[in-house]
Protein backbone atom coordinates (compact mmCIF):
# COMPACT_ATOMS: atom_id res chain seq x y z
CA UNK A 1 0.00 0.00 0.00
CA UNK A 2 2.96 2.37 0.82
CA UNK A 3 4.35 1.19 -2.23
CA UNK A 4 1.32 2.52 -3.96
CA UNK A 5 1.62 6.09 -2.23
CA UNK A 6 5.14 6.90 -3.14
CA UNK A 7 4.42 5.91 -6.95
CA UNK A 8 1.93 8.27 -7.52
CA UNK A 9 3.87 10.59 -5.15
CA UNK A 10 6.88 10.35 -7.43
CA UNK A 11 4.73 10.31 -10.95
CA UNK A 12 2.78 13.42 -9.69
CA UNK A 13 6.12 15.14 -9.10
CA UNK A 14 7.52 14.72 -12.24
CA UNK A 15 3.77 15.91 -13.66
CA UNK A 16 5.04 19.81 -11.80
CA UNK A 17 7.94 19.70 -13.41
CA UNK A 18 8.72 23.24 -15.14
CA UNK A 19 6.75 24.38 -17.62
CA UNK A 20 9.74 25.03 -19.93
CA UNK A 21 10.98 21.86 -19.34
CA UNK A 22 7.61 20.11 -20.76
CA UNK A 23 7.51 22.58 -23.96
CA UNK A 24 11.09 21.91 -24.48
CA UNK A 25 11.06 17.59 -24.78
CA UNK A 26 7.56 18.17 -26.82
CA UNK A 27 9.19 20.23 -29.37
CA UNK A 28 12.25 18.93 -29.48
CA UNK A 29 10.21 15.72 -29.88
CA UNK A 30 8.84 16.73 -33.17
CA UNK A 31 11.66 18.80 -34.42
CA UNK A 32 14.58 16.40 -33.70
CA UNK A 33 15.63 15.20 -37.23
CA UNK A 34 15.40 11.36 -38.15
CA UNK A 35 18.88 10.38 -37.99
CA UNK A 36 19.84 6.56 -39.15
CA UNK A 37 22.59 4.53 -40.00
CA UNK A 38 22.32 4.23 -43.53
CA UNK A 39 24.93 1.98 -44.69
CA UNK A 40 25.54 -0.87 -41.91
CA UNK A 41 26.97 -3.56 -43.76
CA UNK A 42 30.07 -1.03 -44.12
CA UNK A 43 30.99 -1.38 -40.72
CA UNK A 44 30.06 -4.61 -41.18
CA UNK A 45 32.77 -5.40 -43.89
CA UNK A 46 34.95 -3.32 -41.70
CA UNK A 47 34.95 -5.82 -39.32
CA UNK A 48 35.30 -8.96 -41.24
CA UNK A 49 38.51 -7.62 -42.22
CA UNK A 50 39.75 -6.73 -39.24
CA UNK A 51 39.24 -10.12 -38.23
CA UNK A 52 41.13 -11.40 -41.55
CA UNK A 53 43.79 -9.07 -41.14
CA UNK A 54 44.46 -10.79 -37.17
CA UNK A 55 43.80 -13.93 -38.24
CA UNK A 56 46.56 -12.86 -40.92
CA UNK A 57 49.00 -11.52 -38.25
CA UNK A 58 48.61 -14.40 -35.76
CA UNK A 59 49.39 -17.02 -38.87
CA UNK A 60 52.04 -14.77 -39.59
CA UNK A 61 53.91 -14.46 -36.61
CA UNK A 62 53.94 -17.97 -35.82
CA UNK A 63 55.12 -18.95 -38.86
CA UNK A 64 57.94 -16.21 -38.32
CA UNK A 65 58.67 -17.59 -34.71
CA UNK A 66 59.08 -20.89 -35.48
CA UNK A 67 60.87 -20.85 -39.16
CA UNK A 68 63.22 -17.56 -38.17
CA UNK A 69 64.54 -18.35 -34.85
CA UNK A 70 68.08 -19.00 -34.54
CA UNK A 71 68.89 -22.45 -35.40
CA UNK A 72 70.45 -25.07 -32.82
CA UNK A 73 73.54 -26.43 -34.07
CA UNK A 74 73.96 -30.08 -34.61
CA UNK A 75 77.33 -31.01 -33.21
CA UNK A 76 79.38 -33.52 -35.13
CA UNK A 77 78.35 -36.29 -32.32
CA UNK A 78 74.62 -36.04 -33.24
CA UNK A 79 73.66 -34.22 -30.34
CA UNK A 80 72.09 -30.66 -30.27
CA UNK A 81 74.41 -27.64 -28.82
CA UNK A 82 71.75 -26.12 -26.33
CA UNK A 83 74.23 -23.35 -25.14
CA UNK A 84 73.49 -24.46 -21.59
CA UNK A 85 76.22 -22.87 -19.14
CA UNK A 86 78.55 -25.83 -17.72
CA UNK A 87 78.02 -25.30 -14.56
CA UNK A 88 81.24 -26.81 -13.10
CA UNK A 89 84.12 -27.11 -15.32
CA UNK A 90 86.61 -28.23 -13.00
CA UNK A 91 84.77 -31.88 -13.78
CA UNK A 92 86.08 -31.65 -17.14
CA UNK A 93 88.71 -34.77 -16.71
CA UNK A 94 91.93 -34.09 -16.75
CA UNK A 95 93.17 -36.39 -19.23
CA UNK A 96 91.04 -35.18 -21.97
CA UNK A 97 91.30 -31.36 -21.26
CA UNK A 98 94.99 -31.66 -22.44
CA UNK A 99 93.38 -33.08 -25.92
CA UNK A 100 90.19 -31.83 -26.20
CA UNK A 101 89.27 -34.69 -27.16
CA UNK A 102 85.93 -34.07 -24.71
CA UNK A 103 85.47 -30.19 -23.78
CA UNK A 104 82.96 -29.27 -21.89
CA UNK A 105 80.02 -29.29 -24.68
CA UNK A 106 77.63 -26.58 -23.59
CA UNK A 107 78.59 -23.65 -24.35
CA UNK A 108 81.04 -21.73 -22.37
CA UNK A 109 84.58 -20.82 -22.38
CA UNK A 110 86.67 -23.63 -21.06
CA UNK A 111 89.46 -23.03 -18.68
CA UNK A 112 92.71 -21.58 -19.35
CA UNK A 113 94.49 -24.82 -19.94
CA UNK A 114 91.46 -25.57 -22.70
CA UNK A 115 91.00 -23.01 -24.62
CA UNK A 116 93.84 -23.15 -27.19
CA UNK A 117 91.83 -26.22 -28.35
CA UNK A 118 87.92 -25.10 -27.98
CA UNK A 119 86.19 -23.55 -30.28
CA UNK A 120 83.83 -21.02 -28.81
CA UNK A 121 80.24 -22.85 -29.56
CA UNK A 122 78.57 -19.35 -29.65
CA UNK A 123 81.21 -19.21 -33.03
CA UNK A 124 80.32 -22.10 -34.97
CA UNK A 125 81.97 -22.74 -37.50
CA UNK A 126 79.91 -23.85 -40.16
CA UNK A 127 82.38 -26.54 -42.75
CA UNK A 128 81.19 -26.65 -46.51
CA UNK A 129 81.09 -29.72 -48.26
CA UNK A 130 84.48 -30.48 -49.79
CA UNK A 131 86.46 -28.35 -47.43
CA UNK A 132 90.22 -29.90 -46.33
CA UNK A 133 91.08 -31.11 -42.65
CA UNK A 134 93.86 -28.14 -42.95
CA UNK A 135 90.59 -25.55 -43.89
CA UNK A 136 89.11 -26.82 -40.38
CA UNK A 137 92.29 -26.87 -38.40
CA UNK A 138 93.30 -23.52 -39.73
CA UNK A 139 89.64 -21.93 -39.69
CA UNK A 140 89.32 -18.75 -37.19
CA UNK A 141 85.76 -19.65 -35.17
CA UNK A 142 83.00 -17.59 -36.54
CA UNK A 143 84.07 -18.41 -40.18
CA UNK A 144 83.24 -20.32 -42.97
CA UNK A 145 85.74 -22.20 -44.67
CA UNK A 146 85.50 -22.43 -48.44
CA UNK A 147 86.81 -25.40 -50.40
CA UNK A 148 89.99 -25.09 -51.70
CA UNK A 149 90.26 -27.23 -55.24
CA UNK A 150 94.23 -27.63 -54.61
CA UNK A 151 93.61 -29.45 -51.61
CA UNK A 152 92.93 -33.00 -50.81
CA UNK A 153 88.92 -33.28 -50.47
CA UNK A 154 87.86 -34.00 -46.84
CA UNK A 155 84.79 -36.59 -46.90
CA UNK A 156 82.03 -36.31 -44.56
CA UNK A 157 83.46 -39.44 -42.22
CA UNK A 158 86.65 -37.65 -42.21
CA UNK A 159 85.04 -34.40 -41.32
CA UNK A 160 83.62 -36.65 -38.38
CA UNK A 161 86.64 -38.40 -37.22
CA UNK A 162 89.14 -35.69 -37.71
CA UNK A 163 86.91 -32.92 -35.54
CA UNK A 164 86.87 -32.98 -32.20
CA UNK A 165 83.32 -34.03 -30.76
CA UNK A 166 81.87 -31.79 -29.07
CA UNK A 167 83.86 -28.80 -30.08
CA UNK A 168 81.37 -26.67 -31.77
CA UNK A 169 82.22 -27.04 -34.91
CA UNK A 170 79.12 -28.03 -37.39
CA UNK A 171 79.66 -30.72 -40.05
CA UNK A 172 76.71 -29.36 -42.83
CA UNK A 173 76.17 -31.45 -45.57
CA UNK A 174 74.78 -29.34 -48.18
CA UNK A 175 70.99 -30.00 -47.82
CA UNK A 176 71.76 -28.76 -43.93
CA UNK A 177 73.71 -25.77 -45.39
CA UNK A 178 71.21 -24.65 -47.97
CA UNK A 179 67.92 -25.47 -45.64
CA UNK A 180 69.18 -23.27 -43.00
CA UNK A 181 69.23 -20.47 -45.38
CA UNK A 182 65.98 -21.04 -47.01
CA UNK A 183 64.37 -21.02 -43.29
CA UNK A 184 66.04 -17.68 -42.60
CA UNK A 185 64.38 -16.00 -45.33
CA UNK A 186 60.96 -17.49 -45.14
CA UNK A 187 61.54 -16.44 -41.27
CA UNK A 188 62.27 -12.40 -42.29
CA UNK A 189 59.85 -12.76 -45.14
CA UNK A 190 56.86 -13.94 -42.31
CA UNK A 191 57.75 -11.66 -40.00
CA UNK A 192 57.69 -8.66 -42.75
CA UNK A 193 54.41 -9.96 -43.81
CA UNK A 194 53.23 -9.55 -40.14
CA UNK A 195 54.54 -5.75 -39.63
CA UNK A 196 53.17 -5.01 -43.08
CA UNK A 197 49.37 -6.54 -42.06
CA UNK A 198 50.13 -5.08 -38.44
CA UNK A 199 50.13 -1.76 -40.32
CA UNK A 200 47.45 -2.08 -42.41
CA UNK A 201 45.18 -3.35 -39.43
CA UNK A 202 46.37 -0.17 -37.72
CA UNK A 203 45.11 1.57 -40.15
CA UNK A 204 41.89 0.12 -40.93
CA UNK A 205 40.50 0.48 -37.38
CA UNK A 206 41.53 4.46 -36.96
CA UNK A 207 40.27 5.57 -40.76
CA UNK A 208 37.66 2.66 -41.15
CA UNK A 209 34.22 4.56 -41.65
CA UNK A 210 32.50 1.89 -39.27
CA UNK A 211 29.86 4.28 -38.36
CA UNK A 212 27.47 5.94 -41.50
CA UNK A 213 25.21 8.60 -40.39
CA UNK A 214 22.75 10.16 -42.30
CA UNK A 215 21.14 13.60 -40.44
CA UNK A 216 17.90 13.89 -42.79
CA UNK A 217 17.30 17.22 -41.28
CA UNK A 218 20.49 18.93 -43.02
CA UNK A 219 21.35 16.48 -45.37
CA UNK A 220 24.28 15.37 -44.05
CA UNK A 221 25.98 11.92 -44.48
CA UNK A 222 28.68 11.82 -41.73
CA UNK A 223 31.46 9.00 -41.83
CA UNK A 224 32.61 8.26 -38.73
CA UNK A 225 36.06 6.57 -37.42
CA UNK A 226 38.16 6.49 -34.47
CA UNK A 227 40.46 8.73 -35.87
CA UNK A 228 38.54 11.38 -38.07
CA UNK A 229 34.98 12.14 -39.11
CA UNK A 230 33.85 13.24 -42.51
CA UNK A 231 30.95 15.22 -43.43
CA UNK A 232 29.37 15.35 -46.32
CA UNK A 233 26.72 17.86 -47.58
CA UNK A 234 26.55 17.74 -51.04
CA UNK A 235 29.01 20.64 -52.01
CA UNK A 236 30.52 21.09 -48.75
CA UNK A 237 33.16 18.38 -47.29
CA UNK A 238 34.48 19.10 -43.60
CA UNK A 239 37.26 16.75 -41.99
CA UNK A 240 37.56 16.55 -38.69
CA UNK A 241 40.45 14.74 -36.67
CA UNK A 242 40.55 13.57 -33.53
CA UNK A 243 36.48 14.02 -32.53
CA UNK A 244 37.27 11.82 -29.22
CA UNK A 245 39.91 14.08 -28.28
CA UNK A 246 37.55 17.04 -28.75
CA UNK A 247 34.97 15.69 -26.66
CA UNK A 248 37.28 15.09 -23.67
CA UNK A 249 38.43 18.59 -23.16
CA UNK A 250 34.99 19.78 -23.27
CA UNK B 1 -3.94 28.80 -34.99
CA UNK B 2 -1.48 30.33 -32.22
CA UNK B 3 -2.04 29.57 -28.45
CA UNK B 4 -3.03 33.21 -27.70
CA UNK B 5 -5.85 32.87 -30.26
CA UNK B 6 -7.19 29.39 -28.95
CA UNK B 7 -7.11 31.00 -25.30
CA UNK B 8 -9.66 33.83 -27.21
CA UNK B 9 -11.85 31.38 -27.92
CA UNK B 10 -11.97 29.59 -24.84
CA UNK B 11 -12.92 33.00 -23.08
CA UNK B 12 -15.04 33.37 -25.38
CA UNK B 13 -17.02 30.43 -24.95
CA UNK B 14 -16.08 29.60 -28.13
CA UNK B 15 -17.19 25.39 -28.80
CA UNK B 16 -14.65 26.27 -31.57
CA UNK B 17 -11.66 26.28 -29.15
CA UNK B 18 -12.04 22.85 -27.95
CA UNK B 19 -12.05 21.35 -31.53
CA UNK B 20 -8.66 23.35 -32.14
CA UNK B 21 -7.21 22.17 -29.04
CA UNK B 22 -7.69 18.56 -30.02
CA UNK B 23 -6.95 19.36 -33.59
CA UNK B 24 -3.40 20.98 -32.30
CA UNK B 25 -2.48 19.15 -29.58
CA UNK B 26 -4.98 16.11 -29.19
CA UNK B 27 -2.35 13.17 -30.96
CA UNK B 28 0.44 14.14 -28.57
CA UNK B 29 -1.93 14.13 -25.66
CA UNK B 30 -3.64 11.21 -26.56
CA UNK B 31 -0.91 9.32 -27.46
CA UNK B 32 1.01 10.01 -23.81
CA UNK B 33 -2.12 8.38 -22.33
CA UNK B 34 -2.27 5.42 -24.31
CA UNK B 35 1.38 5.18 -22.71
CA UNK B 36 0.48 5.45 -19.33
CA UNK B 37 -3.03 3.40 -19.60
CA UNK B 38 -2.01 1.13 -22.83
CA UNK B 39 -5.21 1.47 -23.72
CA UNK B 40 -6.55 3.47 -26.96
CA UNK B 41 -10.19 3.39 -25.31
CA UNK B 42 -9.00 4.76 -22.37
CA UNK B 43 -6.56 6.84 -23.38
CA UNK B 44 -9.70 8.60 -25.72
CA UNK B 45 -11.45 9.19 -22.82
CA UNK B 46 -8.22 10.65 -20.96
CA UNK B 47 -8.02 13.15 -23.99
CA UNK B 48 -11.84 13.94 -23.86
CA UNK B 49 -11.56 14.82 -19.99
CA UNK B 50 -8.65 16.86 -20.30
CA UNK B 51 -10.71 19.32 -22.67
CA UNK B 52 -13.59 19.29 -20.81
CA UNK B 53 -11.20 20.20 -17.44
CA UNK B 54 -9.49 22.99 -19.56
CA UNK B 55 -12.66 24.40 -20.52
CA UNK B 56 -13.69 24.77 -16.99
CA UNK B 57 -10.68 26.00 -15.69
CA UNK B 58 -10.87 28.83 -18.50
CA UNK B 59 -11.37 31.15 -18.03
CA UNK B 60 -10.78 32.75 -15.04
CA UNK B 61 -7.34 30.71 -15.77
CA UNK B 62 -5.38 31.89 -18.49
CA UNK B 63 -1.91 29.98 -18.79
CA UNK B 64 1.16 30.89 -19.92
CA UNK B 65 2.07 27.74 -21.70
CA UNK B 66 -0.90 25.86 -23.12
CA UNK B 67 0.68 22.97 -24.47
CA UNK B 68 2.61 22.41 -20.89
CA UNK B 69 -1.00 23.03 -18.91
CA UNK B 70 -2.85 20.55 -21.10
CA UNK B 71 -0.05 18.27 -20.53
CA UNK B 72 -0.27 18.21 -16.94
CA UNK B 73 -3.88 17.86 -16.78
CA UNK B 74 -4.20 15.06 -19.50
CA UNK B 75 -0.96 13.03 -17.44
CA UNK B 76 -3.13 13.14 -14.18
CA UNK B 77 -6.19 11.92 -15.88
CA UNK B 78 -4.06 9.01 -17.21
CA UNK B 79 -2.76 8.51 -14.12
CA UNK B 80 -5.52 8.39 -12.12
CA UNK B 81 -6.96 6.18 -14.95
CA UNK B 82 -4.00 3.91 -14.60
CA UNK B 83 -4.58 3.78 -10.74
CA UNK B 84 -8.01 2.39 -11.33
CA UNK B 85 -6.73 -0.08 -14.12
CA UNK B 86 -4.00 -1.21 -12.17
CA UNK B 87 -6.09 -1.99 -9.14
CA UNK B 88 -7.10 -4.92 -11.52
CA UNK B 89 -4.35 -5.67 -13.06
CA UNK B 90 -0.47 -4.02 -13.81
CA UNK B 91 -0.12 -2.77 -17.35
CA UNK B 92 1.60 -0.53 -19.95
CA UNK B 93 4.38 1.34 -20.16
CA UNK B 94 3.47 3.25 -17.03
CA UNK B 95 4.03 0.39 -14.72
CA UNK B 96 7.48 -0.44 -16.66
CA UNK B 97 8.39 3.32 -15.59
CA UNK B 98 6.81 3.43 -12.35
CA UNK B 99 8.80 -0.05 -11.08
CA UNK B 100 12.00 1.82 -12.63
CA UNK B 101 11.36 5.06 -10.45
CA UNK B 102 10.99 3.07 -8.05
CA UNK B 103 14.90 2.85 -7.86
CA UNK B 104 15.39 5.92 -6.35
CA UNK B 105 12.33 6.36 -4.19
CA UNK B 106 13.31 6.79 -0.48
CA UNK B 107 12.12 4.35 1.79
CA UNK B 108 8.15 3.47 2.16
CA UNK B 109 8.34 3.54 5.97
CA UNK B 110 5.57 5.89 7.37
CA UNK B 111 7.86 8.07 8.99
CA UNK B 112 9.59 8.75 5.64
CA UNK B 113 5.99 9.33 4.30
CA UNK B 114 5.38 12.16 6.53
CA UNK B 115 8.46 13.88 5.64
CA UNK B 116 8.41 13.32 1.78
CA UNK B 117 6.04 16.13 0.47
CA UNK B 118 5.01 16.10 -3.30
CA UNK B 119 6.09 19.74 -3.67
CA UNK B 120 9.33 19.19 -2.48
CA UNK B 121 9.49 16.14 -4.61
CA UNK B 122 8.52 18.13 -7.21
CA UNK B 123 11.18 21.10 -6.81
CA UNK B 124 14.04 18.21 -5.93
CA UNK B 125 13.43 16.21 -9.91
CA UNK B 126 12.75 19.48 -11.50
CA UNK B 127 16.12 20.91 -10.42
CA UNK B 128 17.76 17.66 -10.99
CA UNK B 129 16.31 17.39 -14.62
CA UNK B 130 18.00 20.91 -15.22
CA UNK B 131 21.42 20.14 -14.29
CA UNK B 132 21.34 17.43 -17.29
CA UNK B 133 22.40 18.43 -20.92
CA UNK B 134 19.88 19.22 -23.39
CA UNK B 135 20.11 15.56 -24.89
CA UNK B 136 19.89 13.57 -22.08
CA UNK B 137 17.40 16.29 -20.70
CA UNK B 138 14.99 15.75 -23.40
CA UNK B 139 15.21 12.35 -23.27
CA UNK B 140 14.60 12.37 -19.42
CA UNK B 141 11.55 13.74 -20.27
CA UNK B 142 10.44 11.91 -23.26
CA UNK B 143 10.61 8.62 -20.80
CA UNK B 144 9.69 9.88 -17.35
CA UNK B 145 7.49 12.87 -18.43
CA UNK B 146 5.41 11.58 -21.94
CA UNK B 147 6.02 7.80 -20.63
CA UNK B 148 7.36 7.07 -23.88
CA UNK B 149 8.88 3.48 -24.57
CA UNK B 150 12.28 3.15 -24.91
CA UNK B 151 11.68 1.80 -28.73
CA UNK B 152 10.19 4.89 -29.63
CA UNK B 153 12.73 7.33 -28.30
CA UNK B 154 15.72 5.20 -29.34
CA UNK B 155 14.28 5.47 -33.18
CA UNK B 156 13.60 9.09 -32.82
CA UNK B 157 17.05 9.85 -31.46
CA UNK B 158 19.13 7.60 -33.48
CA UNK B 159 20.83 5.72 -30.65
CA UNK B 160 20.23 1.56 -29.16
CA UNK B 161 17.95 0.74 -26.43
CA UNK B 162 20.38 -0.66 -24.49
CA UNK B 163 22.70 2.54 -24.86
CA UNK B 164 19.48 3.99 -24.00
CA UNK B 165 18.53 1.52 -20.75
CA UNK B 166 22.09 1.99 -19.70
CA UNK B 167 21.75 5.94 -19.90
CA UNK B 168 18.49 5.92 -17.72
CA UNK B 169 19.86 3.95 -15.37
CA UNK B 170 22.88 6.22 -14.41
CA UNK B 171 20.25 8.95 -14.39
CA UNK B 172 18.48 7.27 -12.15
CA UNK B 173 21.28 6.82 -9.78
CA UNK B 174 22.22 10.84 -9.95
CA UNK B 175 18.46 11.34 -8.95
CA UNK B 176 19.03 9.17 -6.52
CA UNK B 177 21.73 10.27 -5.03
CA UNK B 178 20.22 14.10 -5.09
CA UNK B 179 17.21 12.22 -3.35
CA UNK B 180 19.31 11.57 -0.48
CA UNK B 181 21.12 14.59 -0.49
CA UNK B 182 18.27 16.52 -0.24
CA UNK B 183 17.45 14.55 2.97
CA UNK B 184 14.62 12.39 1.64
CA UNK B 185 16.06 8.96 3.41
CA UNK B 186 16.12 5.71 2.34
Amino acid sequence: MNKRINEKDLLSAFTNVGDDLIEESAVKNTQRPVRYKKIRFIGNAGLSASLCLMALIVVFSSLALSSGIEKVPIQSDGSANTGNVCEDLTKVPQEESGTSSRPCDTGIAAPEQNKQTFVPPESDTIIKPGSTTEDVSTTEPGKTTEPDATKPVLTDDEAKTEVPPGSGVIVADEDTYNNTDKKSENGAFYKTAAIILSALLLLLLLFYPFSVVRDEASGTTVYKSLLCKLGKNGKNTELTFLPFIKRGKK
Amino acid sequence: MEDGEILDLFFSRSERALSETSAKYGTKLQRMAQYITGNESDAQECLNDTLFEAWRRIPPERPNCFFAYLAKIARNFSLKKWERLSAKKRSGTISEISDELMECLPDNSSDVEEIVENKRLSAAIDSFVRTLNIEQRRMFMRRYFWNEPLSVIAKSEGCSESSLKSLFHRLRLKLKEKLIKENFDL
